[in-house]
């Protein structure tokens, strides 16, 4: 073996990068008239007083106003109103809402519950995972038209499938929060582009993901967000869930017996 | 053949054609290796994790020198990101396995673990398709750097906050101990690291290590990706509990002032 080690010629040296003196934020101010010059006396949050905000603004606007920096129009805000709640809950047999189930009934420490679920719902076949992927495709392609982007690619990430059929549920989401031309934009072409698609293929549609994404896009959210936003609005029924039995002995959930616990052939060792 | 609803109603209830599992009157198995019987007397730890992430009992050797590159990969500093997570953990005073899996969901970066590991397996593997194709190492290393405006961003070279990386070395000589020659990838590596150090000042780093060596045993992105999921966690830890041990709120604690406020001026809410 050739001596690399005489031959290489590396010094370990700090780039003396300038780094920040101190982090800026665009989103909370802090300010302080106390004698302890770490506890903070008053807040801002993009600019409006946060007493005014606990006082006036409902959740849904609270969340706008810290992620797009202005509080929303009443059409944006009705429609955020709504997409919270359409995504409150990713359904009861849902891969997340099973591992909180699981957490919770695993008595898993309570702090870790909605860690653990949120983790799992960051999946990106059966959580929001690919929401950012999403919305850059629909940011990409909503002025083309559907057919021209089926004939580049047979499967957008936007479509899929569901226990092998297009997703009902998503599709009944995206019905009840369809607004007009202007209010839901890229709701529209994607539904377009569903049909286009169920065209040759009856079996592939919207996903639950797809649905939040092309919303998200008409709520005009920037797609790196995408994927918190998706988790986050999911919270309240891991949360519901991760609890609901929590404090029940764990044979509130079936268990495989050894029966129907099959070890496949024996793998050999590849050693 | 079964249809999709067919092939997922036979499963309900069921887990059929298991890699592993405990058989209550029969033992403990992961790919045909009964753990207690055969591995426990017999192997190391690191010969289990091998086998539940890769699905094969690999050779001592590497199993030592993958313990040794997990001492390389995670250091009880906190200023390194995933380690600062778990002091503010420590500071919070979780639990030490919340703070160790927070820690270890931030080092899944794409600026550093095991997330990168993925991605230098796969680059330096297609770097080695397409010099064995006949490009020239300099030709080949312009080319990507063009794409970044000149700046050595290539998977395994350059690291964050310093240029070298003391790891090389010292992981270089016990690969040497082992008696383990520089297989086709890693020569590689090197022989792009001269250049780099030449032209840009830039050396391999101790991910790029870990790709070539690993291409070298015959492993893909993400196989060696599944092989270092933890492999931050005693660094995180540790900064979690020097926290945890320190007074409350002294982890770097900031006045209300030292954080710089840019957004809108104060504002009146819209009236409805």
């Amino acid at each position: 073996m050739v001596d690399r080690k005489s031959e290489r010629n590396v010094t370990v040296k700090h780039r003396d990068e300038k780094y920040a003196d101190r982090y800026r934020t665009a989103i909370w101010q802090e300010e302080s008239e106390h004698d302890n010059p770490f506890v903070e006396t008053d807040a801002y949050c993009r600019g409006y007083r946060f007493e005014d905000l606990v006082a006036n603004t409902s959740y849904a606007e609270m969340v706008f106003l810290m992620i797009k920096g202005e509080l929303p129009s009443s059409s944006q805000k009705a429609l955020f109103e709504k997409v919270l709640v359409a995504f409150s809950h990713p359904g009861i047999r849902n891969d997340a809402v099973r591992a909180a189930i699981l957490a919770g009934v695993g008595k898993t420490v309570p702090e870790n519950v909605l860690p653990i679920a949120t983790l799992v719902f960051g999946g990106s076949r059966t959580g929001a995972g690919d929401v950012e992927k999403m919305m850059r495709f629909f940011a990409k392609n909503k002025r083309k038209l559907p057919a021209d982007v089926l004939a580049v690619q047979e499967q957008p990430i936007v479509l899929g499938q569901y226990f092998g059929e297009a997703d009902v549920m998503a599709a009944k989401i995206c019905a009840w929060l369809m607004g007009d031309e202007q209010e839901t934009p890229h709701l529209h072409w994607g539904k377009a582009l569903v049909a286009e698609a169920q065209a040759s293929d009856a079996n592939i549609g919207w996903t639950k993901a797809s649905v939040a994404a092309a919303l998200f896009c008409d709520l005009g959210f920037m797609p790196k967000f995408g994927v918190g936003l998706l988790q986050m609005m999911a919270a309240p029924g891991l949360l519901a869930q991760g609890f609901e039995h929590a404090n029940k002995p764990a044979t509130v959930l079936p268990f495989v017996s050894d029966d129907d616990y099959e070890l496949s052939a024996q793998v050999g060792n590849d050693e | 053949m079964m249809n999709k609803i067919e092939f997922l109603l036979a499963q309900r209830g069921k887990l059929l054609d298991r890699k592993g599992g405990w058989i209550a009157a029969d033992g403990v198995f992961s790919h045909g290796q009964d753990l207690l019987r055969e591995m426990l007397p017999n192997k190391s730890y690191f010969h289990v994790l091998v086998l539940n992430a890769l699905g094969f009992v690999p050779e001592d050797r590497l199993c030592c020198w993958l313990e040794a590159i997990f001492i390389c990969l995670s250091w009880p500093d906190p200023r390194i990101w995933c380690n600062g997570v778990g002091a503010l953990a420590g500071s919070a005073q979780t639990t030490a396995l919340s703070a160790t899996a927070a820690g270890m969901l931030a080092s899944d970066s794409v600026m550093y673990g095991p997330y990168t590991l993925r991605k230098g397996v796969a680059f330096i593997q297609a770097s080695k398709k397409v010099i064995d194709d006949g490009m020239s190492i300099p030709d080949y290393i312009n080319s990507q750097l063009k794409r970044s405006g000149g700046k050595v961003h290539l998977m395994g070279f350059a690291r964050p906050i310093a240029t070298g990386d003391e790891r090389v070395e010292a992981m270089l000589e016990y690969t040497q101990s082992l008696g383990y020659e520089i297989g086709p990838h890693l020569q590689l590596g090197f022989d792009m690291e001269t250049y780099l150090i030449k032209n840009h000042s830039e050396s391999m780093n101790i991910g790029g290590f870990i790709s070539a060596f690993l291409s070298d045993q015959g492993l893909g992105p993400e196989q060696v990706y599944r092989l270092f999921p933890s492999m931050v966690n005693s660094g995180v830890t540790a900064c979690y509990i020097e926290q945890l041990e320190k007074p409350d709120d002294a982890y770097l604690p900031q006045t209300v002032d030292d954080v710089e406020y840019n957004g809108p001026e104060k504002r009146q809410l819209p009236t409805a």
